[in-house]
């Protein structure tokens, strides 16, 4: 039961792209096309069930002073390692997700899980909760990348729609477009979820430096009542 | 000479890093509210993303490919990134602590930023040479700043409004994302005819 | 002291351990990545010069700046160069066959950065514009007009194509 749990949470009620609000930097880039967006998503899920995996095994070998370095290493030799795969065995896909491939290394979503859950948690456990933070993940990239190429090129997975190919909305395949939808999805899912808009407008909680982070912002919101 | 000012300009306007790259999306909606912590967040970002490329440049060049050791290539920058911001941070507390206190709390904050990450591996895949991938980190520092300020600019105008609670928060903040960017895209004929 | 040395011998046996899984990930796939890189480039030559079987490599030299390689088709069907010219975002880089009566048989993007939606207009191998030089030679190549709003990888594009007729003209003339 806690297992389905840990798997399910990362899918909608911890969703890391539209609930948590973290990894948006491939999110936006990689949402062009469907195809882009399933590539992406599987390249970061298995990054992220592995490292959680190593990151956990390993979680009371590596010293708490220099875990953030130990996370980043582990991480930036997974995503390589995939990434040597992809260009290997998918060379296309290699190719349109070009730089976003080795910035996986710096997406949050995986940085915090190890912070938040992997180092926390034994290995199994790990294991699920990073599947089913990469398959929410992925499942967030497809809804946005769905929607952007259906009505933005008026095709699904590069087959084209008949009427949709005609009267096509080219300006959501590019960057206005992807902050335009995202904003959306968002503002629905807020909606359908009754979630009350979040103090901090900028969910950072699953992130390292969300410490840091927070105190800007903090500082900011301080300031502000102030004046108010 | 005309190579560089293009390089420069196109890092600044019509590749912009957050408006049409998406790098460095955390910072851009994270700390813009306010104009003071945006430029100081820029600010921060031009010198790191200088050292970095200052430093990964001669790595890539002289260290890694020479040996056949390209595959190492995203490994050691981020580890090279994240030892230079700690070692500018011990720095600036010693010697310059005016500017640690202005900037010290955004420099942590940089090491897993993509944008740095980012450019340095550009650099390296568009061939470029020292000189041009300086300018070109500049021009990419310093377009992060100008959408970094204009952001922040259409914030503080969107503050105070009367907005549906479902778009509060972070939806309105992507929408006004997503016009500013609409307005970058403008840039790009202007440019592209200064040098047709 | 066990405080100190314990962080760093960690950090730097799992920095080893991860050199040495991607050395071996490496030694697996490096062959894979290069065989499968040079049947594209197979197959990219085969698609702007379909007529030839085989291509031999030719020597760069005196060549005009831009191209990197060249390649004559078997049987006198033609040569293909790749050719590479700044655009907007970057290097663009363009494979060009052209057959031996003097025109084009076809252009292709090979690899670009430039402006999605705007320089794509251009380079985009689906987007309509290399059809335009299909066909065509060398003067009327030069009258193909641009694409407003994307100049400047639209001129990219022209000058690749005229440095691939120049690049023709050297290597035909060598060979006569």
């Amino acid at each position: 039961m806690r297992t389905v749990r840990n798997f399910t949470k990362g899918i909608i009620r911890e969703n890391p792209v539209l609930v948590l609000v973290l990894g948006t930097c491939p999110t936006l880039a990689t949402s062009t096309s469907v195809i882009n967006a399933l590539g992406m998503g599987a390249a970061a899920t298995i990054v992220l069930v592995l490292s959680n995996i190593v990151i956990s095994a390993l979680r009371k070998v590596i010293p708490d002073k220099v875990r953030i370095p130990c996370y980043i290493v582990l991480i930036a030799g997974l995503v390589t390692a995939v990434q040597m795969l992809v260009k290997a065995y998918a060379p296309t896909l290699d190719e349109s997700l070009g730089i976003y491939l080795p910035l996986i290394v710096v997406n949050c979503i995986i940085l915090g899980r190890a912070e938040m859950f992997a180092s926390k948690n034994k290995v199994f456990a790990s294991a699920v909760d990073g599947f089913g933070m990469g398959t929410g993940f992925t499942l967030a990239l497809f809804l946005m990348a769905a929607i952007r190429e259906v009505f933005g090129n008026g095709t699904f997975c590069g087959i084209e729609i008949p009427v949709l190919a005609e009267n096509k909305i080219s300006i959501l395949t590019m960057a206005p477009g992807g902050f335009m939808v995202f904003g959306l999805l968002i503002a629905v899912v807020n909606k359908i979820g009754r979630h009350k808009p979040q103090k901090t407008d900028f969910g950072c909680q699953g992130c390292p430096q969300a410490e840091v982070c927070s105190k800007i912002i903090c500082s900011d919101e301080k300031e502000a009542e102030g004046v108010d | 000479m005309t190579k560089l000012i293009i390089i420069l300009l196109s890092a600044v306007f019509i590749n912009n890093y957050v408006l049409s790259k998406f790098l460095g999306i955390c910072p851009f909606l994270g700390v813009s509210k306010k104009l003071n912590n945006a430029v100081g967040m820029s600010i921060a970002v031009i010198f790191v993303m200088l050292i970095a490329t200052a430093a990964t440049w001669p790595i890539q060049h002289y260290l890694l490919d020479p040996h056949d050791l390209g595959y190492l290539q995203t490994i050691v920058f981020i580890l090279v990134i994240a030892a230079l911001v700690q070692l500018v941070e011990i720095v600036l507390k010693r010697y310059i602590p005016s500017l640690h206190r202005s900037l010290g709390v955004y420099l942590p904050l940089i090491t897993t930023n993509c944008a740095v990450l980012g450019v340095t591996i550009l650099n390296n895949s568009e061939n470029y040479t020292f000189i041009e991938a300086m300018v070109n980190s500049l021009g990419s520092g310093l377009g992060f700043l100008i959408a970094m300020v204009m952001f922040s600019g259409v914030r503080s105008a969107i503050e105070g409004n009367d907005i549906p609670e479902s778009f509060r928060g972070l939806p309105v903040t992507l929408v006004a994302a997503a016009i500013t960017s609409l307005s970058f895209m403008g840039f790009g004929g202007v440019i592209e005819n200064l040098f047709a | 002291m066990k405080d100190i040395l314990k962080p760093v011998i960690v950090l730097a046996s799992i920095c080893l351990v991860v050199t040495a899984m991607l050395a071996y990930v490496n030694s697996l796939t490096k062959p894979i990545i290069i065989k499968a890189e040079k049947e594209a480039a197979a197959a990219a030559r085969t698609e702007v010069l379909h007529e030839a079987k085989d291509f031999g490599s030719l020597d760069t030299d005196g060549l005009p700046e831009g191209v990197t390689e060249a390649y004559r088709g078997s049987g006198g069907t033609g040569y293909v160069f790749i050719i590479e010219t700044k655009g907007y975002g970057g290097t663009i880089k363009f494979i060009c066959g052209i057959k031996s009566d003097g025109t084009l048989e076809a252009i292709k993007t090979l690899s670009h950065t430039e402006t999605s939606g705007v320089g794509t207009k251009v380079v985009d191998n689906n987007s309509g514009y290399r059809d335009k030089f299909a066909g065509k030679n060398d003067v009327e190549c030069r009258k193909t007009d641009v694409v407003t709003g994307a100049t400047v990888s639209s001129n990219a594009f022209k000058k690749a194509v005229e440095t691939a007729f120049k690049a023709y003209n050297i290597v035909r003339e060598a060979k006569a």
